[in-house]
């Protein structure tokens, strides 16, 4: 009953394709690291400033 | 982040069961197992996407807002996910394999629902969590986040899983889908609709401000 379908091992990446999308999601963690690190020094600021 | 970065070492399950494939060509593969290589970009991802996601809507159930508030994030890291995953598929970056019948654009329809739903599943977790882990015992949360979607997508997406690694029938696999589909939607309501999230509504007013200080922050 149980079984896997083939895996398209052939399958071939398109490398220009993948390593766009490397950059995206790497942009897209600066951005939002950026987002949080900016959150943590306010709340840092004024907890130590309160 | 760290705990959307911790998801990508459940990707190997993830794409077992789901018959997810990224070719063995692909640049900077980082981690294997199961025989399934995941690239870079997956751990970099779901870290950006995880971490948007849950926190906006944590702070969205904590703050109070309406139900179509919550459901419109949901709808907004569906489109977010969707756009991202389909543009993938199409430039072969990644692909669904097997008996899919529910594939749009390449895209399953359950995979959709289930990644915008991640965002309330796993910001009421943080939500009901978040009170049993102040100052130090914060950082448990970032385990929590994998931990969250791990259980939503073993929940829900299971008729699926089950169907993609058995000899059903199209008919039969169809079926599967839509209860996947139904029970992703499903599972965030039931989050919106908990005791705690009702609370949260009736204590706070509808109004939000992602950059004020969280209580565990110290």
């Amino acid at each position: 009953m149980f079984h896997h379908p083939r895996v398209p091992t052939e399958m071939v990446a398109n490398q220009t394709a993948s390593l766009i999308f490397l950059a995206f999601t790497a942009m897209s963690f600066l951005g939002v690291l950026t987002w949080a690190t900016s959150i943590f020094c306010v709340h840092r600021t004024s907890f130590h400033s309160s | 982040m760290v705990g959307g970065a911790l998801c990508g070492f459940l990707e190997p399950f993830g794409d077992l069961l789901g018959a997810t494939f990224y070719p063995l060509n692909t640049p900077l593969l980082v981690f294997e197992a199961f025989g399934r290589q995941i690239p870079l970009y997956v751990f970099v991802g779901e870290s950006m996407f995880f971490a948007s996601a849950v926190y906006i809507a944590y702070r969205f159930l904590r703050s109070g807002m309406p139900t179509r508030k919550l459901l419109a994030i949901i709808v907004a890291f569906s489109v977010f996910d969707a756009a991202m995953e389909m543009t993938c598929i199409h430039f072969h970056v990644m692909t669904y394999y097997g008996n899919n019948p529910l594939l749009v654009l390449g895209l399953p329809l359950y995979a959709i629902v289930q990644n915008g739903a991640l965002a309330v599943v796993g910001g009421w977790t943080v939500l009901v969590l978040e009170p049993k882990l102040r100052g130090r015992r914060a950082w448990w949360l970032a385990p929590v986040v994998p931990v969250s979607f791990g259980l939503q997508a073993f929940v829900a997406t299971w008729p699926m899983y089950l169907g993609l690694n058995s000899d059903f029938s199209r008919p039969t696999m169809l079926a599967l889908g839509l209860i996947s589909t139904a029970l992703n939607l499903a599972l965030p309501m039931l989050c919106i609709y908990s005791p705690q999230a009702t609370a949260a509504r009736r204590s706070a007013p509808a109004q939000i401000d992602l950059g004020e200080r969280l209580p565990y922050v110290s």
